[in-house]
């Protein structure tokens, strides 16, 4: 805060005679009070929004597939895995079929081969599809119909 | 002959000098390394063993180890933050950062993710698979050798969960009521297709307050929970109130990250921990 000051008339006093009084008025011309109490704010609330980006950056994205099929999900990305290092090595024998490939057993699931390179897993009105294009992979939809690895429907990555 | 026997020291040397540095920051995720890497690599913890992964800040000489690293191998969901933290904000040159559970179908609360999924065999072995797929990347001599330990590794780790899997096998699950200490075992149970009803702890480590504690044994009577799973290794007092207040069973689990590292503790720890299941899950 800065202050202007003024010499007033001088007053006559019996005990300091030659003293002066002198009056401080607060200049607020400048509103400093205001630009102050504006600036606190703003630093506070650009502090808030960096923490906050900072925060929902680093988080970790949640699956959309619920939880209890969280668990068919990972073995079929384990069967991915697995289809890929055997592809790589030349241990998987063709043509293909369900029963030669790693796929899981899936209880309360059931298997649908559509092609050698198209297999499908039905749980509980998701649809998982396995299929090999340049390498194997796997997606998730829901979906009440069983459809094959092409269908018009909302493909997921298994992570996603 | 001096010098062949020089010629085999340098060879020697540099041999080992070739070999892949590979940090790793929780035990789990050691025992995955060193069953992929037999001895083509060496696998270093990032800090001691007998250190709370949830609260360690690291110190300059975790940083100096840290530095001299090829590859870093994290769980990157939140357990580890005292690492990831440190790499994204020191962004180390040489360091290729090996993100565990990014394959991993992660599951959670309330868009909270849980960063447990080394207390599992599929997520365990879908994390194994990743990391194996990245160093060899990293040393493309040793690819096919590195995949391989991981299939066979994967093996190892599938053929734990079968006598469970047997003795679970004509058993009607569905009406098994289960509650946890903390949200460590909820991979490990969806295994086996089950739930957890109610998680007693705030946080990791932290006890419930009294009143928390209170309605911890409210829910546990009104939900008829028949098990309650808490962590070996860890002092749980009020876990005995529990037990007197409700009649409820509990069983021991390990969280996989407590003692000196090894190659096989996942294997060792995991066959308690489906022990301990199969034995809770009995009529």
């Amino acid at each position: 805060m800065s202050f202007s000051t003024q010499v007033m008339n001088p007053q006559p006093s019996l005990t300091m005679p030659s003293s002066n009084i002198e009056v401080v008025i607060p200049d607020d011309g400048r509103q400093e009070t205001r630009y102050f109490a504006f600036i606190s704010i703003a630093v506070v609330v650009v502090a808030g929004m960096l923490l906050w980006l900072n925060h929902s950056g680093a988080q970790t994205k949640l699956s959309e597939l619920p939880n209890q099929l969280s668990n068919s999900a990972t073995q079929i990305s384990n069967a991915i895995a697995e289809l890929n290092m055997l592809d790589e090595a030349g241990l998987l024998t063709y043509p293909l079929s369900a029963e030669l490939l790693p796929l899981p057993v899936i209880p309360g699931a059931s298997l649908h081969e559509f092609s050698q390179t198209c297999y499908v897993i039905e749980q509980a009105g998701y649809l998982f599809a396995i299929e090999k294009e340049t390498a194997w992979q796997a997606h998730w939809a829901k979906s009440d119909l069983i459809a094959d690895c092409h269908a018009n429907l909302n493909w997921h990555e298994l992570n996603h | 002959m001096k010098y062949l026997v020089a010629l085999c020291l340098i060879l020697a040397s540099h041999s080992a000098l070739a070999h892949l540095q590979v940090g790793i920051t929780l035990h789990p995720y050691y025992s995955y390394v060193a069953n992929i890497v037999g001895d083509r690599a060496d696998v270093l913890p990032l800090i001691d063993s007998g250190f709370n992964p949830h609260n360690y800040q690291l110190s300059p000489a975790d940083i100096e180890r840290l530095n001299s690293l090829d590859a870093l191998v994290v769980n990157g969901i939140g357990h580890d933050l005292f690492a990831t933290n440190t790499v994204e904000r020191l962004q180390p040159k040489h360091l290729t950062v090996i993100w565990a559970n990014q394959d991993v179908p992660l599951i959670g609360h309330d868009e909270k993710v849980n960063a447990h999924s080394f207390v599992s065999i599929d997520a365990a072995i879908r994390q194994v698979y990743t990391i194996a797929k990245a160093l060899g990347e990293l040393d493309a001599e040793n690819k096919t050798y590195f995949l391989r330990n991981a299939m066979d590794y994967a093996r190892t780790l599938r053929a734990l969960k079968t006598p469970v899997q047997q003795a679970l096998l004509n058993q009607d699950l569905s009406n098994i009521r289960i509650a946890s200490t903390h949200g460590a075992y909820a991979y490990l149970l969806q295994e086996f297709g089950l739930t957890v009803s109610a998680i007693i702890e705030p946080a990791h480590g932290v006890s419930p307050t009294a009143s928390q504690l209170e309605d911890t044994i409210q829910t546990i009577r009104q939900q008829n929970i028949d098990v309650l799973f808490t962590e070996l290794n860890m002092e749980n007092h009020y876990v005995d109130l529990i037990e007197q207040e409700t009649g409820i069973k509990i069983y021991y689990f390990s969280h996989m990250t407590h003692g000196e590292y090894s190659a096989d503790q996942v294997e060792r720890e995991m066959s308690h921990n489906l022990r301990k299941l199969a034995e809770a899950l009995q009529p």
